[in-house]
């Protein structure tokens, strides 16, 4: 694992990051943008599966978000990962890190337990909505462990 | 009933982004976590860090490593500390602002000396280290 890390740092990428002026804030301003996209479209999700904003239906606003989110996702992903390569020995120890990794896989697994869940005609709402409302706790508490990154020790 | 449910979520998130603004965290960001008045180390150097997000220097002082945070990278190359500026193992003088908690040994360094070369960082705070307190 540490080779592995030790590996990244050392990649070309990292090597021009670590020193840019202009592409390092760039890149973090982009991974914030697609947090932002990820988060709200998610929470816009949850919120209409709850009962907030009928006036468009469940399936259209799905439909339309499901795949924003997704993309923003993998933008926040790949960001996110060469942000991290400037120094990953030092952010594997931040308990913000970690923590955050942790939020952001519970989300994306709740996001696909749901997803299943939707699919089969037997299961009743309820499951549904609770999985909506630990969606609704889920991303905002990742974005809040991802900023303690730069203020935790 | 949905209403009420959101209601609950609603109250659960913010009691949790109240506990995190609660804990009693130690920035890096800012100076909110640093003593107000200057402090003064000298040690010898052990890491560099001369990168995005902020430098960073581990120093050793009496066998005590500090965690000495400089500028972010480009105010601090504009204040002269490059890559030949400092290498591992050269003696250093940090004056910054440390820590409010006292059993940590990080320090948020406003000017640092090397190879009698001074480094002001922080340039506006650098100004006041010489004024009377």
């Amino acid at each position: 694992m540490t080779s592995l890390l030790e590996a990244l740092e050392a990649s070309g990428p990292a090597a021009f990051l670590r020193t840019s002026f202009y592409l390092y804030p760039l890149l973090s301003a982009a991974h914030i943008l697609a947090i932002g996209a990820t988060v709200t479209s998610a929470m816009l999700m949850d919120l209409r599966i709850i009962g907030i904003g009928r006036s468009i239906s469940v399936e259209r606003v799905i439909k339309y978000l499901r795949p924003v989110a997704m993309m923003a996702l993998g933008v926040a992903v790949v960001t996110g990962l060469l942000l991290f390569s400037v120094r990953p020995l030092h952010y594997v120890e931040s308990p913000a890190f970690q923590l955050k990794l942790v939020v952001v896989f519970a989300a994306i697994l709740n996001a696909v337990a749901f997803n299943i869940l939707r699919r089969r005609a037997e299961v009743s709402k309820r499951p549904l909505l609770i999985l909506a409302m630990l969606s609704l706790l889920l991303w905002p508490s990742a974005l809040i462990a991802g900023r303690f990154i730069g203020f935790l020790s | 009933m949905h209403v009420r449910l959101f209601a609950r979520t609603t109250i659960v998130v913010v009691a949790l982004l109240a506990a995190s603004v609660a804990t009693p965290a130690l920035a890096h960001h800012g100076w909110a976590w640093t003593q107000n008045s200057f402090s003064k180390i000298e040690g010898v150097i052990t890491k560099i860090y001369l990168g995005n997000p902020h430098v960073t220097l581990d120093v050793d002082v009496g066998g005590a490593i500090w965690r000495v945070e400089l500028a972010p990278l480009g105010p601090t190359t504009a204040a002269g500390f490059t890559k030949d500026a400092a290498a591992v193992g050269d003696k250093v003088t940090a004056i910054g602002n440390r820590s409010l908690d006292a059993k940590e040994t990080r320090m948020k360094a406003v000017r640092i000396i090397v190879k009698g070369k001074t480094y002001d960082v922080y340039p506006e705070r650098a100004q006041n280290i010489d004024k009377p307190a």
